[in-house]
């Protein structure tokens, strides 16, 4: 049984420190945040009940440091720890090191991190749970015999994958025997480098698939409520860039069948806390399952601002309670959502962009919501992720989110580094975006 | 201007130095944009720089604070509890004005059940204790000054 959370350290940097401190505001729960010394001038920091510096910039040193996290948690004797997203959000050793502690960790168990951690695993308790796969091996690859064995009963094109993998690294795709023979030790070298396992599998690769999602909410017991979908096929190099609730790609009867699955692979999971369970779907609606991701999404707003939730505090309730805070019949779904993800980088080049941001102003009217830590003035570290501000658009349907979105896009500015808002105001403007002809291509068919 | 300010404040240097070597006490140059006046203090080793602008050429005062006993800063490497003793019982590592050589242990950390021995990574005089005993310490937080000795002749 979980106990009263009153006070959480929140262990992670950025936008979502940002959202999970306002949630922990609006709960009246006290805050503790652990930052690197990159980090010092940061809004998180500022706005934090208690912030204590762990270490230098460097992440493993800082972020990832589980004996300097766990020296603040105990020192200052929190109840429990929020871990964001990336950083040590999927670490089962760490949520592991919590329960030693006493600690709850804001998140599944470590079983299950460690269970959905290994994507061929969770692919083969999918099929067992009827959720549809592609095809692809069921256990992880020997040699490359073996997996030109099995390439060639599926059929090429392939993706050769790593198990353990992740954010878009450690995946190849492969048209023929001889590439396969190329670049399964390249791969399992890449997988072994990212992931600290060289195990890797097969899988059928789509041409033009859509990435659908649906955010699952599970008590630990069995019971599984759904948020709906969310699509983010606007990608560049598997990073997302654009997401929308409700998905456009799937008809209502397909969608059904889509969610249905999800909750079956969360029942079967016994799944806790919140989830994701993404699929890619083909041009004729046929679906299949990718993975299930043990966090909060970089996109969760997308899905609040349709079902007038609060992902974030809905997680605390269920590490509080061990129970859901919402039945399915509690959850309507109005209107659409888009989520546009404001990166420093050069439009062009797409070179990451460090530096000063001299100048900011964010949009804002009718529909507009804004998750972002930057100001007039901050300092953009050069040892995290690029992503500085998230424009999230809310209106009674995609036509109409597109207009906003075009607006407040227009209205944003950013002075003193280089942002994607160019090539995100170019994708909008785009006709097949309009009428929804999206794909995880999209970029490469239309843009670059 | 930053550059301006930065030549300024480097021919001060040069001037601090020169009244080190000839122990002036009190120096003061006047131009029509900004005034400087250094003044080495009695009994002190200390001199108190104060650049005054008297135009919008430097629009801020600057002060600067040097020594002629180099003082340096021991920092937590971690975060922790800070301890002067090795145990409640014993008596303090250092005390200020001890003299202590570098790679001798000045306190401990401790963080997670074991205890980090912290060294000092020069030779001098304790000169300031900056955290209290059982404190908790965050990574980088400075926890004593120690003065390292320095020619005062100058060569």
């Amino acid at each position: 049984m979980g106990r009263k959370i009153q006070k959480v350290l929140v262990a992670n940097r950025g936008e979502i420190a940002l959202r999970i401190l306002r949630a922990c505001k609006e709960m009246q729960i006290e805050t503790v945040l652990v930052y690197s010394e990159a980090d010092t001038n940061s809004l998180p920091v500022k706005f934090a009940d208690n912030a204590v510096c762990i270490g230098p910039a460097n992440p493993s040193l800082s972020y990832l440091n589980f004996s300097q996290i766990m020296a603040v948690a105990t020192l200052l004797e929190v109840d429990a720890i929020h871990p964001g997203y990336g950083f040590l959000s999927e670490n089962a050793t760490f949520a592991n090191i919590c329960q030693d502690y006493n600690i709850v960790f804001i998140g599944p168990t470590p079983e299950s991190l460690t269970r959905c951690a290994n994507k061929a695993h969770v692919r083969s308790i999918a099929k067992q749970s009827d959720v549809p796969v592609l095809p692809g091996t069921e256990s992880p690859l020997q040699d490359v015999p073996q997996a030109i064995q099995i390439a060639e009963s599926i059929g090429y094109p392939l993706l050769l994958k790593a198990s353990m993998g992740g954010g878009g690294r450690g995946i190849r795709k492969i048209d023929t025997k001889q590439q396969l023979a190329e670049l399964f030790p390249v791969v399992q070298r890449e997988a072994f480098a990212s992931f600290g396992s060289d195990e890797i599998y097969l899988e059928k690769f789509l041409q033009h698939p859509r990435h659908i999602e649906v955010q699952i909410f599970g008590d630990g017991n069995g019971n599984v409520i759904h948020l709906g979908t969310r699509e983010c096929s606007i990608q560049r190099k598997h990073q997302k860039i654009i997401e929308e609730s409700p998905s456009c790609g799937l008809s209502k009867e397909k969608e059904a069948l889509l969610v249905e699955s999800a909750l079956r692979l969360g029942q079967t999971l016994k799944y806790k806390n919140a989830g994701t369970c993404e699929f890619i779907t083909d041009d004729v609606g046929n679906f299949y399952f990718l993975e299930v991701n043990t966090r909060i999404q970089v996109e969760h707003p997308v899905t609040e601002e349709t079902t007038s939730t609060d992902i974030v505090k809905m997680q605390f309730y269920v590490a509080q309670n061990d129970a859901l805070p919402l039945l399915q019949s509690d959850i309507k779904q109005s209107g659409w959502a888009m989520e546009f993800r404001v990166v420093a980088e050069d439009p062009k080049t797409f070179a990451p962009s460090a530096g000063w941001v001299e100048f900011v102003h964010f949009p804002a009217g009718r529909g507009v919501r804004i998750d972002s830590h930057i100001y007039s003035g901050y300092q953009v570290p050069s040892s995290y992720d690029s992503l500085l501000a998230k424009l999230i658009v809310r209106g009674k349907d995609r036509q109409e989110v597109i207009k906003i979105a075009k607006r407040a896009l227009q209205e944003f500015t950013i002075q003193g580094i280089q942002t994607n808002i160019p090539l995100l105001l170019e994708i909008i403007d785009h006709q097949e975006f309009q009428k929804g002809n999206i794909h995880t291509s999209f970029l490469d068919q239309y843009i670059l | 201007m930053a550059d301006e300010k930065d030549a300024i404040l480097h021919q001060v240097e040069n001037l601090i130095h020169i009244m080190r070597t000839n122990s002036t006490k009190k120096v003061n140059i006047e131009t029509k944009d900004w005034k400087i006046s250094i003044e080495q203090k009695e009994g002190l080793s200390k001199e108190d720089v104060a650049i005054e602008t008297t135009n919008s050429g430097l629009d801020r005062a600057e002060t600067v604070s040097t020594t002629s006993d180099q003082l340096h800063t021991i920092t937590s490497p971690l975060v922790g509890s800070f301890y002067r003793s090795s145990s409640p019982q014993s008596d303090p590592y250092v005390e200020i004005g001890e003299e202590v050589e570098e790679g001798q242990v000045l306190c401990i950390v401790e963080a997670m059940k074991v205890m980090n021995e912290i060294h000092s990574d020069v030779t001098g005089t304790i000169s300031e204790i900056l955290v209290d005993n059982g404190e908790m310490v965050e990574y980088g937080q400075p926890l004593f000054k120690i003065s390292t000795k320095e020619d005062d002749n100058g060569t």
